[in-house]
């Protein structure tokens, strides 16, 4: 498929930072191209007044330098670049689900333009990552498709950002503005976070440890045994529970001399412990002017105090810059690292991969003993998940003259993920399981670029830039599962080479899954950029995208990009002894944005879709494969298009009393127009819905970002506080075919509210008798929810619309699953060698369903039926939350008292935490070891750091973080630890 | 010198660069989905046609699998069972269909349905292209091929139509302009139903494979054995033909289609199974396919079609058949008593001397017990040979000819040939071993036909709609006489179809 004659263009990155490793000069860095990110200083032997501030010029583009080897950026022990990033940018806003090591976590800058009805739509809002040039491939979602549950991504699923070890971070680019991001393509769609590794220094050799170790802590957590829970549910019986009702009393309540479940609830020794962690990373760098490399090697052990999850990271990265030539340089790059992860025990992620629930009418003990046997049967199972990543490119750079260079790169991504399980028949009525996946993803970018540039009279100076490049991506997964192998200690599902048969399991209960996804990107692009006595600067850039997913009559889309940046110091307050720098910009571009897989570059199809719920991969009857149009995913028309967003920004950057305050405010509205939706549609057509381009989502807000240091600079001690916050409003413009609102399961779309909103009923109590429920004031019918009439012991509904009916139109659209505001304040201090620093996190405007506390009342109903709901797991023995706050409905009633869609269990989900504490030591800045006049290390730093300390929330429930992608905290998730390291750094 | 190497490299890497561009890549971007068959290619072959008709009969078997709602339209609703703790099942059993409950909005919504529906339209409509573009495909063929479909899209319209009344008639595919519908009148569905369903066995063969004039040679290359009852015969026709002119008051013809069944069931291979035990055996009836399923659809254990959901053993069976302590639903040891009542019926009868059951693996099992166990229906895994997996690939039988026997009988005794109601109804005594019916014995005619379909079908999916129509005969029970005069007996149209389709109201019973 690949024509290695053929060569592409390509635009480049960080060029300036390997010129400037090699020694060039500033002038030859300015023709070096159109890299997105120089107008960034960073990385280049820039002087930063402090290492871990965020820096703007220009743009409301933030950027981390962790180049520096102290201070909080530096020593934290988090594992991928999401934690790192989490808070630390205004406009970023990074959710963890569980504090499980290594899980995925989401991204979102600026907001999400998609509503989140599925799982699946997480991957369609997260940002590109640029790894020194290198657009990283992120997982494809496709594999859900077979997927009976989706709680978690089948396979390993990983955070594949994990890959990246943070001591390599030379610097870090969150670009959000899609004026700038604009040049990244339709990948950039939701924004870039560029990440540029350190790179070799030239004049001399260097060798540089970052070592760490340290603990996560162990929760402290309250728990119970049936005692509890019986008393939790006496008054509901006694209130409304008929003979019958209490002859069918759960059998695991009901005999209290049982010490499996009346003994102590002690299972938490078995659960939570101190667990340890480290990290440790080495480099060497060094070579000549004309040929340097740096080599780095690192490992990590991430833990989490519950259930014994862990992740492992090993990582090495090797990079290469050459000067064969004066003309021309040429660079290689690999980066590469294995992850390897031990997964959480959740019965109902088990039960979810093996898609088959056993009897579930007696739940785990909370008894530490009789708790001990199973994880001991647990223990012969057999969970093996790794991932590895491959990340390199091959580039060369001829200057052709001083005006005019050209560049020409291959740059390729490889991931792959691999999960091997066994669970033996003790866990699951006699039936063991087996099951293997391995999924692999590749991408390959051929990049070619001209680049031209020239100045004139000193005063005004001029770029072009133009280029090509051809991605392709190859997205494939492999998955089969068996049933009923013929013993436990047979644990692998072995296929025989030669007849295809299989050694061990039953052919009829094996079951094999492989899909693959290819999607090309081809495109052209011109920058032109005019700037003016280094005062005003304007560029224009245009670029058009084929994309192989998008159907040949509209495959091509043309987008256009603006950007204007003015220095107004010069001009305004040239005199100003206040003002040290002003700087305002403005820019409008549009970036179209990818369709996720290659169904809709096919129009009206055929595909497998005979299945019904909870079966989701049935695809033959009488053992003939049998084709349709796909009536469950949604019908593909002919003529969808490009979905693109339209994005504007503005904003301003200062810089007051000699650096003392600092302050970057970016504001922005970005619309994203013509989005492919499945609207639930046309069922007497027997389709689920109809995929129509037209939706519209505008996200609009303010990025605010400070630094003040009321001390100055150089003195002996230093302070310096900062604030990063971001707000975001986002609504819905329009709906595919000019409708007005849609309803995609429990989710409620109208145009003129916000996408994030749940849609719930307001409940204002309870009816404690019959008589209090109103009557229609003509027909006599009592109140009714959706035809039921209300009881006694029923929720008081409030019913907007007066018709005497509860139902969807009774339901309003309250609260956001997204937060309004979310950002940090960090306060930073140094004090001779000493630093010390702390951060707070914080989100606000978010509201959480307590999903967790709507479950545990709503006993009747999730135990009656062998299903997912009914799955306890063993922290279901945790106290969480407070009773007292609902009132006691009765639980049998057929209009489900407590259900979730209403604002009985819709909270504030607020919160600010302690994220990190750190202190440090420099030792080399110390005067006793200065007076030793050591020679061997340049810089030796002691340093001890704490994350995830505090928790201030409204919220009852438990973590107000640890909530699904729906907003749903449903009590899964292990919880974010409070981790204490000590770490120690040397550079020789 | 310096000069003219420069130049010379900026031509190379111009024109490197230009060929680039140039060479752009619209080619690279057609890419032929792997999981997805586009238009252009499909319709091509006889391939293309035996996956078409082979997908109509999976979305069929989807429609009624998904939430067992074979059994929630027909078994349930107050039929003999009863449930033992799912609220849910329990608002079915009682009748009250408006419920909250998650398994209402996919019972009430009959999308599943139109599906069938619209690939039987787009089969029909586009079936003469594999015509012409594949010699292998002969007219014989495409004639039994277009049959089956639209025996296929008349039976779903009778689902649609006895389940929900008033539904809108969509005859065409309106491919990607599709267009909402209004109610249509269920008698002119009905009527529809019944005349595509006369077209259908006009054409249908007795059997396939088996060289029947109207279907010669090995029907899509495979032998009769793979084909016996895995599809619509033109008995399978007369025999919904029965049902839908019973349904529709027409006795006289459900006379006489029921009667075709009858006097030709020989030509299709089939008997009336005299093996009570065999019915309810896990190897039996239920397993697999087999001629005397006169209309079922399959669920292949060995060709992976078993599932863990969308039986009815998952609803029924528990303790001691699978590792389940509880059942969702039973029938009641006063129930199951009143209702087999003599002594020597071979489903179930109570020993008069012990007083014990005689048969424990036939309808019941545990019936000592609170809870006794429904367990005529068990096809756990292959053949039941092993409980400790609960995936199960019974056939999900719409008919069979006991049934079909049995409303012959009921057409018979309202049209007023009692004589030959008699007859009818004494094939399935004589088979069961219940003493027959005799004239003179007091014993009501109509109430004995039911009360023998009570007990011969019980849970495959009957007893909702006989009820229906024994009260239509009966007119003699004003509660249900008000269901059926103010559209009770059909079911409430789920709220995200009447989202999406503003022409239609809700069933104005349920409002």
């Amino acid at each position: 498929m690949i024509t290695p004659v053929r060569i592409y263009c390509t635009f480049l990155t960080v060029l300036c930072l390997q010129m400037s490793a090699l020694g060039q000069s500033a002038g030859t860095k300015k023709a070096a191209g159109p890299q997105p990110d120089d107008e960034f200083p960073v990385g280049n032997g820039q002087k930063l007044a402090w290492k871990d501030t965020l820096l703007h010029k220009r743009s409301s583009s933030a950027v981390i330098a962790t180049s520096g080897s102290k201070g909080r950026w530096a020593s934290a022990p988090f594992a991928s670049l999401p934690q790192l990033l989490k808070g630390n940018v205004a406009g970023l806003y990074v959710q963890e689900p569980s504090g499980e090591p290594g899980t995925e976590l989401n991204m979102l800058i600026r907001g999400a333009a998609v509503p989140y009805t599925h799982r699946k739509n997480m991957f369609e809002t997260q940002p590109l990552v640029v790894l020194d040039g290198i657009p990283l491939l992120s997982p494809h979602p496709f594999v859900y498709d077979i997927q009976k549950y989706s709680y978690t991504r089948q396979g390993g699923a990983f955070e594949m950002l994990n890959r990246i070890d943070v001591n390599d971070i030379a610097s870090i680019t969150v670009i959000k503005d899609g004026s700038e991001s604009a040049i990244y393509g339709p990948r950039a769609v939701n924004g870039v976070i560029v990440v540029a590794t350190k790179q070799a220094t030239a004049k001399q050799n260097y060798i540089a440890v970052n070592s760490w170790f340290g603990w996560v802590q162990r929760p402290h957590v309250s728990t119970m045994n049936a005692l509890t829970e019986n008393n939790f549910r006496k008054p509901f019986y006694e209130k409304y529970g008929t003979a019958a009702d209490l002859r069918k009393y759960p059998a695991f309540l009901r005999d209290s001399t049982n010490p499996a479940y009346y003994g102590p609830a002690n299972w938490t020794d078995l659960y939570y412990r101190n667990a340890a962690v480290r990290g440790i990373n080495a480099s060497i760098s060094g070579g000549y002017p004309r040929a340097n490399f740096r080599l780095s090697i690192g490992n990590l052990r991430n833990a989490n105090p519950a259930d014994k999850a862990a992740m492992d990271r090993y990582t090495a990265s090797f990079s290469i810059n050459m000067m064969p030539l004066k003309w021309l340089t040429m660079s290689t790059l690999l980066n590469g690292a294995r992850l390897e992860r031990d997964r959480n025990t959740y019965l109902r992620d088990r039960f979810a991969e093996m898609r088959y629930l056993p009897d579930l009418v007696n739940p785990l003990s909370p008894n530490k003993d009789n708790y001990g046997r199973y994880r001991s049967e647990f223990d012969k199972s057999y969970d093996d998940n790794k991932a590895n990543a491959l990340a390199g490119f091959f580039r060369l750079k001829a200057d052709v003259g001083e005006a005019i260079s050209f560049t020409s790169q291959l740059s390729f991504d490889y991931t792959e993920d691999m999960r091997d399980m066994f669970f033996p028949g003790t866990l699951l009525e006699g039936n063991n399981f087996a099951s293997n996946y391995v999924s692999y993803n590749q991408r390959i970018i051929f990049d070619n670029a001209a680049h031209f540039s020239t100045t004139w009279k000193g005063d005004h100076a001029l770029r072009f830039d133009a280029g090509q490049s051809l991605q392709l991506d190859f997205y494939k997964y492999d998955y089969i599962y068996a049933y009923k192998g013929p013993n436990d200690r047979i644990k692998i599902n072995q296929i025989d080479n030669n007849t295809q048969n299989p050694k061990a399991f039953p052919y009829q209960l094996i079951y094999k899954f492989l899909d693959k996804e290819k999607l090309r990107l081809s495109s052209l692009y011109g920058r032109l950029n005019y700037s003016f006595k280094q005062q005003v600067e304007l560029s224009l850039l245009l670029r058009t995208d084929g994309s192989s997913n998008v159907q040949a009559s509209s495959r091509w889309l043309l987008t256009p990009a603006v950007n204007v940046k003015w220095d107004a110091k010069p001009v305004l307050f040239k005199s100003s002894r206040m003002i040290d720098d002003i700087a305002l910009f403005a820019g409008w571009g549009r970036v179209g944005r990818l369709l996720s897989t290659d169904r809709f570059a096919q129009g009206p199809q055929y595909t497998v879709d005979m299945s019904w719920s909870n079966e989701p991969v049935i695809s033959s009857y009488a053992g003939i494969s049998g084709l349709m149009r796909p009536y469950g995913y949604g019908y593909i028309g002919d003529g969808i298009s490009w979905p693109y967003s339209d994005q504007f920004n503005a904003g301003l950057n200062v810089s007051l009393a000699k650096g003392r305050l600092t302050m970057n405010v970016g504001v922005y509205s970005k619309t994203d127009k013509n989005m492919l939706l499945n609207v639930p549609a046309y069922s007497d057509y027997g389709y689920s819905g109809l995929f129509a381009n037209g939706m519209r989502v505008r996200n609009a807000g303010v990025d605010v970002s400070a630094a003040y240091q009321p001390l100055r600079p150089g003195n002996v001690i230093g302070w310096t506080a900062s604030v990063a916050a971001g707000y975001n409003r986002n609504k819905l413009m329009a709906l595919p075919g000019g409708l007005r609102e849609i309803t995609i399961g429990d989710r409620h779309l109208e145009v003129g509210r916000a996408i994030d909103q749940f849609w719930v009923l307001r409940n204002d109590g309870i009816y404690n008798s019959r008589e209090e429920v109103p009557l229609h004031p003509v027909s006599k019918i009592p109140l009714n929810y959706r035809g039921i009439a209300l009881e006694k012991g029923d929720p008081r509904w409030r019913d907007q619309n007066g018709d005497f009916v509860i139902n969807d139109k009774d339901k309003v659209l309250t609260g956001h699953y997204l937060p309004v505001v979310s950002g940090s304040i960090g306060n930073d201090f140094t004090y001779g060698c000493f630093n010390f620093g702390f951060s707070l996190y914080a989100a606000f405007g978010r509201s959480v369903v307590n999903k967790a506390m709507a479950d545990r009342f709503d006993f009747i109903n999730r135990e009656s039926s062998l299903d997912m709901n009914a799955v306890k797991e063993i922290t279901f023995w945790m106290k969480t939350g407070r009773d007292g706050n609902y009132p006691t409905y009765n639980p049998w009633s057929s209009v489900v008292p407590y259900r979730t869609d209403q604002d009985l269990f819709l909270e504030n989900g607020a919160f600010v935490k302690l994220r990190q504490v750190t202190i440090g030591y420099d030792v080399t800045k110390a005067g006793w070891w200065k007076r030793r006049k050591l020679k061997g290390p340049r810089n030796l730093y002691v340093y001890g750091n704490a994350a995830n300390l505090l928790t201030f929330t409204p919220y009852s429930g438990g973590d107000p973080e640890l909530v699904d992608f729906k907003g749903y905290d449903t009590g899964y998730g292990l919880p974010i630890p409070k981790t204490y390291t000590l770490g120690v750094k040397l550079e020789l | 010198m310096i000069i003219r190497m420069k130049i010379r490299r900026t031509i190379i890497l111009t024109a490197l660069l230009a060929a680039g561009l140039t060479t752009g890549c619209n080619r690279e971007l057609d890419i032929d989905s792997t999981k997805t068959v586009g238009d252009k290619n499909f319709w091509r072959s006889y391939r293309d046609t035996r996956a078409a008709l082979v997908g109509t009969y999976g979305l069929m078997r989807a429609a009624l699998t998904d939430n067992g709602c074979f059994w929630m339209y027909g078994e349930l609703r107050m039929g003999d069972f009863t449930a033992v703790q799912r609220p849910d099942l329990d608002a079915v059993i009682k009748g009250k269909l408006n419920a909250a409950f998650p398994l209402f909005e996919g019972l009430t919504n009959w999308r599943r349905f139109y599906a069938v529906v619209n690939a039987a339209n787009i089969f029909l409509e586009k079936v003469g292209e594999v015509k012409q573009n594949d010699p292998k495909y002969s007219d014989q063929n495409m004639r039994v091929d277009i049959a089956q479909v639209r025996f296929l899209r008349a039976f779903s319209y009778f689902w649609l139509a006895s389940v929900w009344g008033d539904v809108p008639f969509v005859a065409s595919s309106h491919d990607g302009a599709f267009a909402n519908k209004p109610r249509t009148d269920k008698q002119k569905i009905l009527a529809f139903v019944e005349s595509e369903m006369l077209a259908a066995a006009a054409d249908l063969p007795f059997n396939y494979s088996t060289n029947d004039p109207q279907q010669l040679g090995d029907y899509y290359n495979e032998p009769s054995s793979r084909w016996m009852g895995v599809l619509a015969r033109k008995l399978s026709a007369y025999a919904v033909l029965a049902h839908v002119a019973a349904w529709r008051g027409d006795y006289r013809n459900a006379m006489t289609y029921s009667k075709f069944v009858l006097d030709n069931k020989e030509r299709s291979g089939m008997y009336y199974e005299p093996d009570t035990r065999w019915i309810s055996a896990a190897n039996g009836m239920f397993q697999g396919h087999k001629t005397n399923q006169l209309y079922g659809l399959n669920f292949e254990f060995d060709y992976q079609e078993g599932t863990f959901g969308g039986h009815f053993e998952e609803f029924t069976l528990a303790e001691p058949l699978v590792r389940k302590s509880l059942p969702d639903i039973y029938v009641t040891r006063d129930s199951i008593t009143s209702i087999f009542a003599s002594p020597l019926d071979t489903r179930f009868s109570i020993d008069t001397v012990t007083g014990q059951p005689k048969y424990t693996d036939r309808w019941f099992t545990n019936f000592n017990s609170e809870i006794p166990i429904f367990c005529k229906i068990k096809v756990i895994q292959k053949d039941g040979s092993d409980p400790s997996f609960r995936l199960y690939s019974s056939c999900l039988i719409y008919t069979r000819l006991e049934e079909i026997a049995l409303l012959n009988a009921e057409a018979l005794a309202v049209i007023g040939n009692r004589a030959e109601a008699i007859n009818s109804l004494n094939i399935v005594r004589d088979l069961r071993k219940v003493p027959r019916f005799a004239e003179g014995s007091g014993e009501d005619l109509i109430d004995a036909i039911f009360q023998e379909r009570r007990k011969e079908m019980i849970g495959e999916g009957h007893r909702w709609f006989d009820l229906v129509r024994y009260h239509r005969i009966k007119r003699n029970n004003p509660a249900f006489m008000k269901l059926i005069n103010n559209g009770g007996i059909y079911w409430p149209v789920a709220a995200e179809v009447l989202r999406q389709n503003p022409l239609l109201k809700q069933n104005p019973f349920w409002n």
